[in-house]
């Protein structure tokens, strides 16, 4: 065989692969036997960008419209960040001797992987993103007036961000509309541990992108727990909008007391909206890109009304703390417990389930499973193409 | 009039492009009068396209880079005469980036150039990780060779380098689309040239030789020696947890590194070992030939990208003279201690101002139409149609807090 016709026998058969995955084919690079007419390795996306398109067909075989127009959507896409470059296909001849040496796609890193599938995700949440709704004042009006009941008990929360939206979203789904009588405060505490990592996550379900060892490491240089877990001065600043008697701490779980203090009659089912660590490091990679796609307000609306609500389909468990963050993180939830004790106000639960449990917390996520549920989410996209 | 073009210069890093860039910003206006736009509102105004263009996050930074390529580009599609984009990270574009880029700029029905400014790859293997080092790095000299020596280029930071540094591929990405006419490589002169000779190349190459430009600039990205950057990395070593990008920027970047460390004189310079010279001494042989094989214009003399000799005696970072270190440390120390005395100055006057303010806010309490207002609204707080009043005044002038409930 002549040198040009490995030439012709290469690019076509890369060529022939791009057709097969854009067909919904999941067969790897190394096994594919198929060639096609014409050359051009222009016409062949990058390594990464198929075989992550070869690993979406494995995972969905269902290769309809839609999920053609997927295919194609990620192998034309503009890989975000840093990372390699246009990695070509090994056995195909490249024009140049020059750029980084041509590659079997199955052995391409997962990080790399990741990277091209979270800035196809990106990509396609600012598609579906239909902008932000437009209220006319009649209609902000009725729901203002349909959304009040000043009559019934008013309710604050503050302390644990994420407890405090699972109230919410339980009190949502209960129909139950809070007032302005008599407001009562409840702050929601837990593990200080779990509250930490609550912090941090909803840092990223807003827009951020630090990583969980990172930004607890700052947390303990600084010597200070995030203001909203200082909760002896939140409870001060509290009792002195609506008088000590009508504060309450809440420790664990706090929808049989909220249920009390509002007089419902059957406890809250208050699930904090905690995500699998895996799924939250998608949201984190996920974040770096739309940093750079969108504006603060359309990104926190992206992930609020398009990810977040994609991602909810593993069982939500807190990071744990890193075992050189463990004492520091004790003795502060020792410090919080001795100035809760002493402060006066109403406690519901234990104090001493502040400290911060043995062993709690999840593991650090692992590229494999954080690729997988890219992968799962890019899918799921798909219903609404 | 001049023809509807647009010129995209493309990097390299290190090969004089924040002087140039400078000079561009500085003469903006002249450059206009003269039918020629540099569409920016700082020196490097085009880094922030760039970053948008490859989605590329930088500290914090990218957030400002929201659609910052799409703009650029309109301004420059309504632009009759020439234009020109310059940032040196640009290099790093992939396939994909630079085709949505040349459709913006709609290719292929406008005339676009490609300039790359290239520079001989010994002397940019230490720049780039003295950039990196001036990026927060820490890794050492040795490991960083190792890296980019690495044939599969995994890590970031070979495939960084090899993104912003390996002239052809740079050029296969950016230049495969145009016509090699159109495709122009400037290269930059060697140690002990005329200093106005590399401006004269990128002169030519712009159009710009029959404009009077001020060309005096006030940006300059100069580099430092062996224990000034042996001093800098260990600074990162220690200070990288506690110093946030914020303030790493003006503090180390800005006044350390470029305004302190990069003005002495005397100490060794950054070079490559002897094995390293050799390998990139033939790299770069490769790639001249490729150059004159591609038909490329070149401005210059594409002999400008064969390394000099090596010197005989390499100073290695990794192991510096402590001396040495020692004495940029003191220089370091020093001027720390000035920017302490001016920031106390900058303090006392603050202070000074502070008090002031609240002199004469107290002043304006003394009035007996305020003192009646004060006793009003205490007699009103303690009645229930009063806070309502209040509350209903606040709103008007929409101090109400926002508290939220349920």
């Amino acid at each position: 065989m002549t040198a040009s016709n490995a030439n012709d026998e290469g690019a076509g058969r890369a060529l022939a692969w791009v057709e097969h995955l854009r067909s919904g084919g999941s067969t790897p690079w190394i096994d594919f036997r198929g060639t096609s007419s014409g050359s051009g390795r222009r016409e062949v996306p990058g390594a990464a960008q198929l075989e992550l398109a070869r690993r979406l067909n494995a995972a969905d075989p269902v290769a309809d419209g839609v999920h053609r127009e997927l295919v194609d959507r990620i192998l034309s896409a503009s890989v975000p960040g840093r990372g390699q470059l246009d990695l070509d296909l090994v056995g195909v001849p490249q024009a140049s001797p020059f750029g980084a040496p041509p590659v079997d796609p199955a052995d391409i890193a997962p990080d790399e992987l990741i990277r091209v599938a979270v800035g196809a995700l990106a990509e396609a949440l600012v598609r579906l993103d239909p902008g932000a709704p437009r209220k006319r004042f009649a209609a902000r009006l009725r729901h203002r007036l349909r959304h009040r009941r000043p009559w019934r008990r008013g309710l604050r929360l503050a302390g644990d961000p994420l407890a405090v939206a699972g109230v919410r979203a339980a009190l949502a789904r209960r129909g139950h509309i809070t007032g302005r009588r008599r407001p009562v405060v409840v702050v929601l505490a837990d593990d200080l541990g779990v509250m930490l990592a609550d912090i941090w996550t909803n840092r990223l379900r807003n827009g951020r992108t630090a990583i969980w060892a990172g930004w607890l490491e700052k947390v303990e240089r600084n010597d200070a727990l995030p203001p909203a877990l200082e909760l002896p001065d939140v409870l001060e600043r509290k009792a002195a909008e609506v008088g000590a008697a009508n504060v309450h701490v809440v420790v664990g779980d706090p929808g049989a007391e909220i249920a009390r203090l509002l007089g419902l009659r059957m406890p809250l089912e208050a699930d904090p909206p905690r995500l699998p660590p895996d799924a939250l490091e998608v949201v984190r990679e996920v974040n770096a890109v739309l940093r750079v796609l969108v504006h603060p307000e359309r990104h926190r609306r992206i992930l609020h009304d398009l990810l977040l609500p994609r991602m909810a389909d593993g069982p939500g468990i807190p990071r744990g703390v890193p075992a050189e963050r463990e004492d520091w993180v004790r003795r502060q939830a020792e410090r919080l417990r001795t100035r809760l004790s002493t402060a006066g106000y109403r406690v519901h639960g234990d104090l001493d389930d502040l400290l911060p449990r043995e062993g709690g917390g999840a593991p650090a996520p692992s590229e494999s499973r954080v690729l997988d549920v890219a992968l799962r989410t890019l899918l799921k996209t798909k219903e609404c193409m | 009039m001049r023809p509807k073009r647009v010129i995209l210069h493309v990097g390299t890093p290190k090969t004089g492009t924040s002087y140039l860039q400078d000079v561009l910003h500085r003469n903006k206006k002249d450059l206009a009068a003269e039918g020629v736009l540099y569409p920016v509102d700082r020196f490097d105004g085009h880094f922030l396209a760039a970053l948008d263009l490859m989605r590329l996050p930088w500290g914090g930074l990218e957030a400002e880079a929201v659609g910052a390529w799409d703009r650029l580009a309109e301004q420059v599609n309504a632009w009759d005469g020439t234009s020109i984009i310059s940032h040196e990270i640009l290099a790093t574009a992939s396939r994909e980036q630079v085709r949505r880029a040349l459709d913006s700029l709609n290719h292929p029905d406008t005339e676009i150039h490609v300039v790359l400014s290239a520079r001989d790859l010994v002397r940019q293997i230490p720049a780039e990780w003295q950039e990196n080092i001036k990026h927060r790095r820490t890794l050492g000299y040795g490991r960083f060779l190792k890296q980019i020596r690495d044939p599969q280029r995994k890590s970031r930071i070979s495939s960084w380098f090899w993104g912003v540094q390996e002239i052809p591929d740079i050029l296969d990405r950016w230049g495969s689309e145009l016509d090699p006419s159109r495709v122009h490589v400037v290269t930059v002169p060697k140690p002990g040239a005329p200093k106005t000779q590399l401006w004269d190349r990128f002169a030519d190459t712009f159009g710009l030789t029959d404009i009077d430009l001020d060309r005096h600039a006030e940006r300059a990205n100069p580099s430092m020696g062996v224990p000034e950057t042996a001093l800098v990395r260990r600074i990162n070593k220690i200070a990288n947890t506690s110093v946030e990008p914020a303030f790493y920027r003006p503090l180390v970047r800005e006044l350390l590194v470029h305004r302190t460390l990069s003005q002495r004189s005397g100490s060794s310079r950054l070079f490559l070992p002897t094995d390293e010279w050799e390998w990139a001494n033939d790299l770069s042989h490769a790639w001249v030939e490729e150059m004159e094989r591609r038909g490329y214009d070149i401005v210059g003399d594409l002999a400008d990208l064969i390394p000099d000799p090596a010197p005989e005696v390499f100073a290695n970072p990794d192991r510096p003279r402590e001396r040495k270190v020692n004495a940029a440390a003191l220089d370091v120390i020093r001027v720390l201690l000035e920017e302490n005395v001016r920031m106390q100055h900058v303090e006392d006057d603050l202070r000074r101002e502070r008090d002031e303010a609240r002199g004469a806010l107290e002043a304006s309490y003394l009035r007996p139409t305020y003192r009646i207002r004060k006793k009003v609204v205490h007699t009103a707080e303690d009645r229930f149609w009063g806070r309502g009043a209040i509350k209903v005044y606040r709103r008007a002038l929409g101090l109400d807090r926002n508290s939220r409930s349920a």
